[in-house]
């Protein structure tokens, strides 16, 4: 037990974790609580994003409110700057600090820095600091607004905003988490001095009867006999990879088949794909929005799906959804990009690995087709592998030398 | 093993009166079939979401009687159901031009409402057409060996093809359809909004479940096999079928409304809708007008339909126009003839088309048809006829010059008397039967 008080922070709470940063930064304090004396978290957020919090998050009112819905998809660096601009949102994270006094701040994805670091300077806090990387924001953020047509001004104004204070970041942390090898490199030459990485992992699904009798009463009334199931967020480089590795010319997937998009990925489809051109007007005769959903029908329907998607094809970190599909033991579609820093489960049995999109819509139709392989216990044992458990342990022993 | 063949008389059962194109196909080959013991029929019933068997023999008699009568009859509100009826209506609602729909006031659409009401008091006194259970009236599931021909129009029954593909989940019979055409999915610009989008969901159902498609021409064939490659569907099996076109003959019959001022009119038979490219007639005449060329008067033979509103507006009030050009409506088949037989010639300058009817029928009246170049209409007479872009006025009018020379249309007609063979019913129902039985 490490006899030190860890304060984690974030821009989203973590109350009925959703998308893989929640997970991520859920896995993580469930992980120090079995190491440190004393762990506390905060999320500054908008309440209009996420309904579930708990009464220690600090949420934003008014004109921050305002400006995280003009913006949205820079909100992230609004509600850093809040910590330093808003009075309010100083106000609360000041008391927290003076009150809980930590020994460590762990900075989750770069953005609670753009105001963290003004404060601490007023208040002339020197915690030890961990960059809890999740992805390399800067280009990250880059490729996000590109896709969104935001002009080239306005990106670069943002974009260096973010590079700025990411290089920043790596150099004064005393520990920077990182989620791939490749993710370390980049951190290691904007200057981190110490870096460990510890990839994203998944919770052991456990479905429940009642979760997976939900889907089957589904299938029945919807007249289904197999699922081909994209659990994903509204994030922008989900829906990008969808649209280019499955595209919205959906007449490869049989008759008797459904692709189920579950999670507010639902909602980015059902707002934009309305149209009356072939593609547009035919979608949903193969593809059903189920949207978001609780954790028990969530793993219920990964538990009964035929085929998981995974249409990776940017972005950094490794993604939550792998390591999940891997778990699931599940036939599972895959780009060679979803699965990097899970290059060893690629032969794992059931894992259909495609580049291209035709490639990609022919896998689905063999992953359908396929029979189902049963794992050997040794492959088992490796798909465990990526549960939580194993994939943070590497950050116990680089902490403790802090 | 059973192998009933089963027929798809959905369409054919609510429809009385004159027979349209699609009617015409589904009733010749249903009558071909109709002596063949393994066949049986089938209706689809929206409210029910179910297939009901029925029987061909009364839909016959009354096709036959209507046929000897020449008698354009309305839909009896007798033999339809009150959801049927309101499909009807809200169906009719919905194809209505912009200009027409505009014109249902409040006041309006209450009275219509209020004749609804009172059609359903009606219709609830009499046993529907769908609900009188003709053969007993059993809900049909089809089973594997059995072949489920639909040649009709089930767009128009939203759950159709989902029951269909429910159906197959089951038990994997043979389905073969026919298909007309995809001018909703391709030429939306020329077809009323309200169906394009229930259209093209429909025909991508027809290109995935179906294991055999009959196209009515090459161009349909060629847009089915385009429309499954660009969704990414398997193209199933697709043969060319050949319309039959030896019509009833009747007797011809002046229609004593119409005042022409010669005898010497062109002829267009067709609805008058944005694809069929009346604009370009139009175009003729003003640019006839401005090179100071008499062309003969114009019989537009055909009901208003979609987007027309402003060529009608110019036909009937432009002075070089108004008087040459002749609109006609609820022209019977006797009245078409008289005037088939009396035209110097025919046009026909559509944007597109599934096939292209009124073209065969002017070479059976062996009169020339000036005819767009544009899908199936040079698959009906080839080189027989001579074509021009349904875009190129100019073309257009060098070609209606032609043939008012006497002599050079003449002889274009003993061309046309010579070599052109209209297709039997009986021929295209060999056409069909043999992907049926493949």
């Amino acid at each position: 037990m490490i006899n030190k008080k860890i304060l984690l922070v974030s821009t989203y709470p973590i109350k009925n974790p959703q998308h893989g940063g929640q997970k991520r930064v859920d896995a993580l304090v469930k992980f120090y609580k079995t190491i440190f004396k004393e762990v506390r978290f905060v999320a500054i957020f908008h309440r209009g994003h996420y309904q579930d919090y708990s009464n220690e998050d600090i949420y934003l009112k008014g004109e921050y409110c305002k400006k995280m819905e003009e913006a949205p998809f820079t909100g992230d660096v609004i509600a850093g700057e809040a910590i330093a601009d808003d009075p309010a949102t100083k106000a609360a994270f000041k008391k927290l600090l003076l009150d809980y006094k930590p020994d460590i701040i762990e900075i989750e994805q770069t953005f609670p820095f753009f105001g963290l670091k003004t404060l601490l300077k007023e208040l002339g806090s020197n915690p030890k600091i961990i960059l809890s990387s999740h992805n390399v924001e800067g280009p990250m953020k880059d490729e996000i607004l590109e896709g969104m047509n935001v002009d080239v001004a306005t990106r670069k104004s943002i974009v260096d905003s973010i590079n700025r204070v990411e290089k920043d970041l790596s150099q004064i942390s005393d520990l920077t988490i990182a989620v791939t090898p490749s993710d370390a490199e980049q951190h290691a030459k904007l200057g981190a001095r110490k870096v460990v990485v510890a990839p994203n992992g998944i919770a052991p699904l456990k479905p429940t009867e009642a979760g997976k009798s939900f889907w089957e009463e589904y299938k029945k009334t919807h007249g289904i006999k197999k699922i081909v199931a994209f659990v994903a967020s509204a994030h922008p480089p989900n829906w990008h990879g969808f649209l280019k590795m499955v595209s919205t010319a959906v007449g490869f997937v049989p008759p008797d088949t459904k692709i189920l998009l579950a999670g507010s990925i639902a909602d980015y489809f059902k707002d934009n794909i309305q149209g009356s051109d072939p593609e547009s007007a035919t979608f949903w005769n193969r593809v059903i929005p189920v949207g978001r959903l609780s954790e028990e029908r969530l793993v219920g329907l990964i538990a009964i799906t035929d085929v998981l998607l995974l249409p990776v094809i940017e972005g950094g970190g490794s993604n939550l959804k792998t390591a999940e599909a891997i778990v699931s033991g599940r036939k599972v579609v895959a780009t060679s990009f979803a699965f990097r820093s899970f290059e060893k489960y690629q032969k794992l049995p059931n894992i259909f690995i495609a580049d291209t999109q035709k490639a990609f819509q022919a896998a689905i139709a063999d992953a359908l087709n396929a029979p189902y392989a049963k794992r050997t216990p040794a492959q088992e044992t490796l798909a465990e592998k990526v549960t939580w458990k194993y994939a943070l342990q590497p950050i116990e022993e680089a902490i403790k030398s802090l | 093993m059973n192998t009933t063949k089963w027929i798809d008389l959905t369409d054919l059962a609510v429809w009385s009166g004159h027979l349209t194109g699609i009617q015409r196909l589904v009733y010749q080959i249903t009558l071909r079939y109709s002596e063949d013991e393994n066949v049986r029929y089938f209706i689809f019933d929206e409210e029910k979401k179910k297939f009901f068997e029925t029987s061909f023999q009364p839909i016959r008699e009354q096709i036959e009687a209507s046929m000897q009568n020449q008698e354009q009859q309305a839909v009896s509100v007798s033999r339809l159901s009150t959801a049927e009826i309101k499909q009807t209506a809200i169906r009719f609602y919905k194809k209505m031009p912009e200009s027409l729909r505009d014109r249902f006031t409040p006041a309006r659409k209450e009275k219509l409402k209020k004749l609804y009401k009172k059609s359903r008091q009606i219709a609830k006194k009499r046993p529907s057409f769908s609900k009188s259970k003709p053969n007993g009236h059993n809900e049909v599931i089809f089973h594997k060996g059995d072949t489920v021909l639909v040649m009709g129009k089930p767009w128009d029954y939203p759950s159709f093809m989902e029951c269909i593909r429910r159906q197959k989940l089951v038990e994997d019979f043979k389905l073969i359809q026919v298909v007309y055409d995809l001018i909703p999915v391709f030429q939306p610009h020329l077809h009323g909004e309200a169906l394009i989008k229930q259209y093209t969901q429909h025909m991508f159902e027809v290109a995935a479940l179906s294991d055999g498609l009959l196209a009515i021409s090459k161009s349909t064939k060629k847009d089915m096999t385009r429309f499954c490659k660009r969704l990414n569907l398997p193209v199933p099996p697709i043969e060319v079928i050949r319309l039959g076109d030896d019509f009833t003959n009747v007797a011809p019959k002046k229609p004593d409304y119409i005042n022409l001022k010669t005898q010497s009119y062109i002829l267009n038979v067709c609805t008058v809708e944005i694809r069929k490219n009346h604009k370009l007639l139009y175009l003729i005449y003003k640019q006839a007008e401005e090179k100071g060329i008499e062309l003969p008067d114009l019989v537009l033979v055909g009901r208003p339909g979609w987007y027309t509103h402003d060529v009608l507006y110019e036909f009937t009030h432009d002075p070089a126009t108004k008087n040459k050009v002749h609109i006609l409506q609820n022209v019977d088949d006797a009245q078409l003839a008289w005037l088939y037989e009396n035209c110097l010639f025919t046009v026909y300058p559509a944007i597109y088309e599934g096939w292209g009817l009124p073209i065969a029928e002017s070479l059976l009246y062996k009169k020339v048809c000036v005819a767009s170049s544009a899908s199936s209409m040079t698959e009906i007479a080839g080189d027989l006829l001579e074509y021009h872009s349904p875009y190129d006025p100019d073309v257009l009018l060098a070609l209606v010059q032609k043939y008012m020379n006497t002599s050079v249309r003449k002889k274009k007609e003993l061309e046309i008397s010579k070599n052109y063979k209209p297709t039997t019913w009986d021929q295209t129902f060999a056409q069909a039967d043999k992907l049926i039985n493949s």
